[in-house]
């Protein structure tokens, strides 16, 4: 039975439009910081963060009694939570004889639990008589039409039928939809991890799980008869139409239905969906998947489950469960309470008994002494939690005095106040990190300097970069600038051996551009050669070597292992020393002429053939004279048939001539076509001269650096060293797309040194004097080392002061280390380490398998600061700000400016948030505890052997000792920059406009020439004062 | 005659259905001394009943006895609630008495089985108001966790658990040593059966309260040093005693 | 003259964040059309305010524009199609008629 076309489409836009809170899932290769909420961000924070927790069931700020452990560090404003507080009871009616403020700020401050929990049947005279000792008044009836509203809106809403049933008789269809499902995805997603791969893949994930399901043992034994539900329809748009019809669930619910399914599993739909979005992934192109494929299975899987659940008193359909819940009113509440787990502990034997009885005369009895109970019990509970907080506000015999109308009134306020408050603990937090950001500005105008520095480096403005700058300046004559960590450079790079190519930009970005990395020690185009020549060869040994090696080397894994385990950094320093240095390699970033390429061509082809004439039909290599190469490559490109000659010094029959040479053309692909591809690709490799000065010249003007260079510019890009660490791409260089800095680093001062690029900008009115060396670093930041690369291209005349160089750089890392130890031995030990000790525990880190936590990466990223760097110079931003160089002074056009915010800005949003989030709720947002991850399709991972891909950062990464290490606040901007500049600056990126106006970021400017802050608050512009103590005055609705 | 004493004796070891009694009976006794005390004397009472009678019992009374037993093992697995529990573990060890009536074994011996079962549940009842005065009801499923919250209560009542269900060196075992010791081999893989079953129901009971994560509100108070001091030490007293009394050779064969 | 035979066909002209272009072109070409021409770098203002054009870092946020040409039975189902994104989306799509050489090139 076919769908109608309108109809099938209208499915997909459903499933499109359901998917979209649903935040991506990038393989973990590449890991990528992203905000959870990305798909929610078009809504205010407050909304987000409230449609997000009835979604994802997550937290959207921390529990009371962490923001007061804050509180009591002094992490939190005191003074601006009063005023919060004073702000939302200025909004709220007064209760005669209760000081709303005090008694609210008493609650905030001293009362560890919140109040109050939804009370179900005690209402608000009850709370009044268990509050003057009169409990026996209670009324006992119960208003059954209210109890089957609530009923409804609890169980029946837009949830899914199943869950419904689930919560309504304890079934556990839930679990096993999810366990079925998560293993049909392991198997159809694997990607070359299993031996035994599902057939049928490439027909698509609904076609392929539709085969396989009609023979599927697991479920026959189940009894789950899915033939049935998948004979209807041979599409997945037409079993999601039949599932949802059999549900009689109307079509204006659908969309949120779709949404409130995929969110069971959000990490494998958020994975399907960055899957099927993504346009040069492997995978997704041989074996096709969406998310509406994914929802057909579950929708599928669900209705079999249901259906087999589905009895006499049991509803099987929409309007059924609605029926059974107007009908037996009574029964659905005590089946409802007992199966949540909230059912009165007193009488929970009689409630189960009676449930599985299901004798409707006990149920009313027992109901009737439950409903009885169960409203004492609450208004004694409530009113045991008022008079203990009146304790504390030394008032409680106030609240004997209220009537029941100003009770209410009371507890209708308190309700309100709890659910508000965590933006007023978050907001509070803030204005405490705002007045530690600063009260250290140096906003003096800058002084000329008579000389200029002895070095120059440029970091990535990441956070970690902060401590090894301050370091750094603190040490020598060091003038340091934050950057991007592509250098605004994005290029793909094929390294030496691999096969492939990354990219190295930030996740939004393509690059255009390709860079390869040479074997420097031979010509162009042997090492061109060295690249296919090397993925063979790996091709060829991977298949066969395991076997062999297992049972010849099985031992030294062992060794390997205890070395491993009982001296991390001995063994790994040891074993380092077994295998060869890496080459000396150059990267080739300059165009190909037309002749290059095509004689690069001619070299390829040519050592494709003789490894092919030498594979299959085994000449010795004598015998393969480049004449005959020549003759097999002109014959295979230009379609001839072979000569008889060619046979001849093949030594072979005419017809196997023939086919070598068919082969040749498709298997090893020397024919025209594909040639055409080839050169098309060698035409990406590189750059114009032009382009190279363009990008340069852009990188240098956006941070400002337009005159008085030193001798040394360093480049500094950064990467992490861990092992055995799934998360290692997250302590990467997330502007380089997850991966290490360093070839960006190469590239830009590859491209600096060229007297041409300098020729091109000093037209421009660039000035780079002669005796400039740009100079690539690398920084670990694991161990904190500042490696310098491509030493030999330092011209001899910079090596006299290379030796300084090396030595300030070497103290700065010592220092740098010695600093971020301190934050990471356990809490408890008194002495932080010295700087030995610290190198050694640095090191350490980065070879030790069973680290954990080999540094904290990007925990407790709070500021954002676009300015100079004299501004925070003075201020000791603990490892917490990201700083982004900028002048506006050589920006007049915003430009610059405006690629900041829409670039860098926004990827330290996306890190904030990711922060955020997994802080305040690791279970839901982040990914739990490290230790019971497993890896799971070697794209994620997953806790435990069967759960849902974890999304997030793990508990280790944001908590310490249970407690968040990381303070999770909105990323607070500051632009430097006068005032109208940074607001159509602000105006003119959308991106970033919706975000300050939603709430998502706090954008601060500070106006160098009149010396005056903005804040933007509440929906406009404010302008603050900038004295030593200072405090900002929220008004409690943000 | 001889069915009237039949079934008296019926059912103070408990044969199905007389044994509905029992379970009803325990049910209903509120005061926690009162319970141990019955638990202690019910199956004395059935044994007393027994030998003065000099009743002739047939012998598919001790297969009966046996069907009895693995009914109500296998019926405490879905149970929740701590009491009925253990109203259910007695009613199936009890019953498991009737294998050594039959065979005719002495009085001496099936009072000692029947004092080693009593012993080990009136430790689990002992348990019982621990937990309901610290969480309102011995209901497992409703408060998970304990092992992070109040890990003294906890570990009391694996402990209790474990005696119940006729873990070495519990008297329990030593009872249900010499049941086996006794039996067929047949019956044997039968009481066996039972046991296992007994394992299993432990098992998922004590999954209702110990794993998890405790979402509660408050944490009611844990045990305090003292009661947990002289609960160890009475389980460990019993244990030591029902070792020194089997190794005296008072459980039959062994 | 002669030669020119031309046939009556609606034109779609679908107007969207660039975001979703991915999901625009798979209905499209789910619902059976042949061709179609996408205009980059728009800017416009909506009931959201006025959208820049030039593409900076990021390729996300711009409009685009899908124009294809479809026979009138398809024009129903891709608008019912389009109703619940469009339900959460800015943009629009404007239905016009138009004729074209060449009936052959838009047939599937």
């Amino acid at each position: 039975m076919s769908l109608a076309l309108d109809r099938k489409l209208k499915i997909r836009a459903m499933v499109y439009v359901a998917g979209e809170p649903i935040p991506y899932f990038w393989p973990m290769r590449n890991f990528i910081h992203h905000n959870p909420l990305h798909g929610l961000e078009k809504l205010p924070f407050v909304q987000a963060v409230e449609k997000g927790q009835a979604l994802f069931h997550g937290r959207g700020f921390l529990p009371r009694k962490t923001y007061q452990r804050f509180l009591q560090e002094g992490k939190i404003d005191r003074a601006s939570l009063l005023a919060g507080v004073q702000d939302f009871v200025a909004t709220r009616s007064s209760v005669p004889g209760v000081d709303l403020s005090h008694w609210l700020m008493t609650l905030l401050t001293q009362v560890a639990e919140p109040l109050s929990k939804a009370c179900v049947m005690a209402g608000t005279r009850d709370v009044h008589h268990a509050l003057n000792g009169k409990l026996s008044e209670c009324a006992s009836s119960v208003d059954m039409a209210e109890l089957s509203a609530w009923l409804h809106e609890k169980v029946d809403g837009a949830r899914p039928i199943y869950e419904a049933v689930d919560t309504l008789f304890g079934t556990h269809i839930g679990t096993t939809l999810d366990d079925l499902l998560i293993k049909s995805c392991l198997d159809f997603f694997d990607e070359g991890q299993s031996a035994w791969t599902m057939p049928g893949r490439e027909s698509g994930l609904f076609n392929a799980w539709r085969e396989l399901s009609r023979r599927n043992v697991r479920l026959f034994l189940r009894g789950v008869n899915i033939s049935q539900i998948l004979a209807q329809s041979s599409t997945p748009e037409g079993v999601i139409a039949y599932v949802m019809d059999t549900l009689a669930v109307p079509e204006a619910r659908w969309a949120d239905y779709f949404s409130r399914e995929l969110v069971h599993l959000h990490g494998w739909a958020g994975f399907i969906r960055w899957r099927s979005n993504a346009k040069h992934y492997y995978w997704g192109q041989h074996y096709p998947a969406d998310l509406v494929d994914f929802l057909a299975v579950r929708l599928a899987l669900g209705l079999a489950l249901l259906k087999e659940e589905t009895g006499s008193n049991v509803p099987g359909s929409a309007p059924e469960l609605a029926q059974f819940i107007d009908a037996h009113t009574a029964e659905a509440f005590l089946r409802y309470e007992f199966y949540s787990g909230n059912v009165v502990p007193q009488l929970a034997a009689k409630v189960e008994d009676a449930v599985l009885r299901g004798n409707q005369s006990i149920i009313s009895h027992v109901f009737t002494a439950y409903v009885e109970r169960k409203r004492a019990d609450e208004a004694m509970l409530l009113a045991q939690r008022l008079h203990a907080w009146g304790t504390q506000a030394s008032a409680a015999f106030r609240l004997t005095s209220l009537s029941v109308e100003a009770l209410d009134s009371l507890l209708a306020t308190v309700q309100a106040f709890e659910q508000a408050e965590g933006m007023l603990w978050l907001r509070a937090m803030e204005a405490r990190a705002m007045q530690v950001l600063l009260r250290d500005l140096d906003v003096t105008p800058p002084i000329p300097r008579d000389k200029r520095p002895f070095a120059q480096a440029l970091f990535c403005i990441d956070t970690r970069s902060e401590r090894i700058r301050r370091q750094l300046e603190h040490i020598g004559d060091y003038q340091t600038y934050g950057i991007a960590g592509f250098f605004g450079v994005p290029i793909g790079i094929l390294e030496l051996g691999k096969g492939s190519e990354t990219h190295l930009c930030p996740a939004v970005v393509t690059p255009k551009n390709l860079v390869l990395e040479m074997n420097a020690s031979g010509p162009v185009d042997e090492s061109v050669v060295g690249v296919f020549e090397h993925a063979l060869h790996e091709l060829k040994n991977s298949v066969l070597a395991p076997f062999a090696a297992v049972e010849a080397i099985g031992l030294l894994f062992g060794f390997d292992m205890i070395g491993k385990t009982i001296m991390p950094l001995a063994y790994s320093r040891w074993r380092r020393k077994l295998f060869p240095a890496k080459q000396m390699t150059r990267l080739l970033l300059d165009k190909l002429g037309r002749e290059q390429a095509d004689s690069i061509l001619r070299a390829v082809q040519r050592a494709v053939i003789v490894k092919a004439v030498e594979h299959e039909l085994g000449l010795p290599p004598e015998r393969i004279t480049d004449d005959l190469v020549r003759q097999l490559r002109e014959t295979a490109l230009t379609n001839q048939l072979p000569s008889d000659e060619l046979a001849h010094q093949l030594s072979l029959e005419m017809a196997a001539c023939n086919a070598f040479v068919t082969r040749l053309r498709d298997a090893y692909r020397i024919n025209r076509r594909f040639s055409r591809l080839q050169f098309e690709r060698l035409g990406r490799i590189g750059f114009t001269t032009n382009e190279q000065a363009h990008l340069l010249g852009q990188a240098l003007r956006s941070i400002g650096l337009v005159e008085h260079f030193s001798r040394f510019v360093l480049l500094v890009g950064h990467g992490s060293t861990s092992e055995n660490n799934p998360y290692e791409s997250a302590l990467d260089c997330g502007a380089c797309g997850g991966n290490s800095g360093i070839f960006n680093a190469r590239t830009l001062a590859q491209m600096a040194n060229k007297s041409e690029v300098r020729r091109r900008l000093r037209e421009q009115g660039l000035d780079i004097p002669a005796d400039v060396c740009f100079v690539a670093a690398l920084h670990n930041t694991t161990t904190d080392e500042i490696t310098i690369l491509d030493r030999e291209l330092i011209p001899p005349a910079h090596l006299i002061y290379l030796e300084r160089l090396h030595k300030g750089l070497k103290a700065a890392s010592r220092l740098c280390a010695q600093e971020r130890m301190a934050t990471l031995v356990p809490s408890d030990t008194g002495v932080p380490p010295d700087a030995n000790a610290s190198s050694r525990l640095a090191l350490r880190n980065a070879s030790d398998w069973s680290q954990a936590r080999p540094e904290w990466g990007l925990s407790r990223n709070a500021y954002f600061v676009i300015g100079r760097r004299q501004l925070t110079q003075r201020a000791g931003l603990a490892g917490r700000a990201f700083l982004n160089s900028y002048d506006w002074r050589v920006d007049p056009k915003r430009r610059l400016l405006e690629s900041i915010l829409t670039g860098p800005l926004v990827v330290g949003q996306w890190i904030n948030m990711e922060h955020y989030f997994s802080t305040v709720d690791n279970e839901r947002y982040g990914s739990g505890n490290k230790a019971y991850h497993n890896v799971a399709g070697r794209f994620g991972v997953m806790t435990g052997n069967l759960s849902d891909l974890r999304t997030g950062l793990p508990a280790q990464t944001v908590l310490k000792d249970g407690h968040p290490y990381h303070e999770p606040l909105r990323l607070i901007t500051l632009i430097e920059a006068p005032f109208e500049h940074a607001r159509s600056a602000i105006e003119g990126v959308v991106t970033i406009k919706r975000l300050v106006q939603n709430g998502w970021i706090r954008m601060l400017v500070l106006d160098p020439e009149t010396r005056a802050l903005h804040l933007y608050d509440h929906g406009a512009w404010q302008q603050v004062d900038l004295p030593d103590a200072f405090v900002l005055e929220p008004t409690g609705s943000d | 005659m001889a069915i009237l004493s039949l079934l008296a004796i019926g059912i103070f070891l408990p044969l199905f259905p007389l044994s509905m009694v029992w379970t009803a009976f325990f049910k209903y006794v509120p005061w926690a001394w009162l319970r141990a005390l019955i638990l202690l004397a019910w199956p004395q009472i059935g044994l007393t009943i027994a030998f003065s009678t000099h009743a002739q019992l047939p012998q598919w009374a001790a297969g009966w006895g046996l069907l009895t037993a693995a009914l109500y093992a296998l019926r405490m697995l879905t149970l929740r609630d701590f009491s009925t529990w253990i109203a259910f573990i007695a009613a199936s060890a009890f019953a498991l008495l009737w294998i050594g009536l039959v065979n005719g074994n002495s009085e001496a011996v099936l009072r000692f089985q029947g004092l080693g079962f009593s012993a080990s549940f009136i430790i689990a009842a002992a348990v019982v108001p621990m937990l309901k005065n610290r969480l309102g009801a011995a209901y497992g499923g409703l408060h998970c966790g304990m092992v992070q919250r109040l890990p003294r209560l906890a570990g009391v009542l694996v402990l209790a658990v474990l005696a119940a269900t006729a873990t070495p060196l519990f008297p329990s075992f030593f009872a249900l040593m010499a049941v086996l010791s006794e039996a067929s081999f047949m019956t044997a893989v039968g009481v066996l059966m039972v046991w296992l079953l007994w394992s299993w129901a432990a098992v998922r009971l004590l999954q209702g309260f110990l794993p998890g994560v405790w979402s509660r509100a408050q944490t009611p108070p844990d045990l305090s040093l003292r009661t947990t001091w002289l609960s160890g030490l009475g389980l460990v007293t019993l244990a030591g005693a029902a070792t020194v009394l089997s190794s005296m050779g008072f459980t039959g064969g062994w | 003259m002669n030669n020119l035979n031309l046939s009556t066909l609606k034109k779609l002209e679908i107007i969207l964040e660039g975001e979703h272009q991915v999901f625009a072109t798979d209905l499209l070409e789910r619902a059976g059309v042949t061709g179609y021409t996408i205009v980059n770098h728009l800017s416009g203002k909506g009931g959201h305010g006025f959208h820049e054009g030039h593409v900076m870092f990021n390729e996300d946020s711009v409009l685009i524009m899908i124009i294809t040409a479809v026979s009138e039975e398809l024009v129903h189902p891709i608008l019912e199609g389009f109703a619940p994104f469009f339900n959460e989306h800015t943009g629009v799509i404007f239905v016009s008629d138009i004729q074209v050489n060449r009936l052959v090139k838009f047939q599937g």
